[in-house]
């Protein structure tokens, strides 16, 4: 069995009993580590950035987890983290410089080194870009990471109901972005 | 480079023929979709253009691992553990408060003992006699001596005309 196969609740017990405990951490590290930064990248672009957003969260996986009352599937719980973490960065970043965020983060995209996508690609980014925070993120958990909503849910703490408005109406104003952008008529 | 794949799983299953003859099986597609974003997953291609640097995830997992699983436990030593902080700071409280109590109680204790008498007493004994009462009286600060003490002792020294006379 490798050890992305080794259940969540198994990786708890094993995470609780201290002679098991770091290789319980090394595991969850080695299957959800990616997945993670995937999903904190999308929402700082840069490399660098979320490589600081990824090392605090899963620091803080690692001194919560004992705490984890497992009322919701452990790697949501992790999501939650890194969701949280991506959103304080951007705040924090924000208030030193409140207008030219989403400047900033489009500049980030075009001239960023670790980015290799095509004129297409690039427009969808700058494009899910001008979303607000909370809407980019919800938007990234369903088109990209393909979460339920009910998973998206736990995640974000937000109703259902609340969760397929805002991923309609991102929907919509990124197709109306890119409209208006490649001047495409359907 | 761990690059991001430049397609999603709606072209390619767009690309597929849809029909000519042919069927497949009942939820193929929904299952051909689960398992294909189950492998995009799994590599870490989640996401359209960005890319990571060779080895990243290898190193980034040993910075992790350095700053939790191999980070010295911090061992609390009994003078920092906040139960003992508050304990001594509570033991200070109540060894001050009981000292100022029986500092207080000592100088009550002076004050109370020595009295006009045990001064005029004292004062006799040491050859202090040359002075007159009134002038030993006059001596002493007013709340030293009582009236009724002062009262006293000239009645017990009535004898002492001198005395009489200087007053």
């Amino acid at each position: 069995m490798s050890k992305e196969e080794i259940a969540d609740d198994v990786l708890l017990r094993m995470f609780r009993d201290r002679n098991t405990r770091n290789k319980a951490f090394e595991t969850i590290l080695d299957k959800y580590q990616q997945r993670v930064y995937w999903q904190i990248r999308r929402m700082v672009l840069d490399h660098d950035d979320a490589d600081d957003v990824l090392q605090n969260t899963f620091i803080k996986i690692w001194e919560n987890l004992e705490r984890f009352k497992e009322n919701s599937k452990l790697y949501t719980w992790i999501y939650r983290i890194a969701t949280n973490e991506s959103l304080q960065f951007l705040n924090r970043r924000k208030t030193v410089s409140i207008d030219d965020e989403s400047l900033n983060l489009a500049e980030k995209l075009e001239t960023g080194t670790y980015f290799n996508g095509n004129g297409v690609e690039l427009k969808l980014q700058a494009a899910i870009l001008q979303l607000p925070d909370k809407q980019r993120l919800v938007f990234n958990l369903k088109y990209y990471d393909n979460l339920t909503y009910d998973e998206m849910e736990e995640v974000t703490g937000t109703s259902t109901g609340a969760l397929k408005a805002s991923y309609h109406h991102a929907v919509k104003k990124i197709e109306g972005i890119i409209k208006q952008d490649l001047n495409l008529t359907y | 480079m761990n690059e991001e794949i430049t397609y999603r799983e709606e072209d390619y299953l767009r690309s597929l023929p849809v029909k000519g003859g042919f069927t497949v099986p009942d939820g193929y597609f929904e299952d051909q979709k689960s398992r294909l974003l189950f492998r995009l997953r799994q590599e870490g291609n989640a996401i359209q253009g960005l890319e990571v640097p060779e080895g990243y995830f290898e190193q980034s997992k040993a910075r992790i691992l350095k700053r939790t699983v191999e980070q010295p436990k911090k061992s609390l030593s009994l003078v920092n553990r906040p139960f003992f902080r508050y304990a001594i700071a509570a033991s200070m409280i109540l060894v001050s408060g009981i000292s100022f109590n029986l500092l207080r109680d000592q100088q009550t204790t002076t004050q109370k003992t020595i009295t006009s008498t045990d001064v005029l007493q004292y004062m006799e004994v040491n050859g202090a006699t040359e002075l007159s009462a009134a002038e030993l009286i006059n001596l002493l600060p007013a709340s030293a001596v009582s009236t009724s003490a002062e009262e006293n002792y000239l009645l017990e020294q009535s004898d002492n005309t001198l005395i009489f006379e200087e007053l």
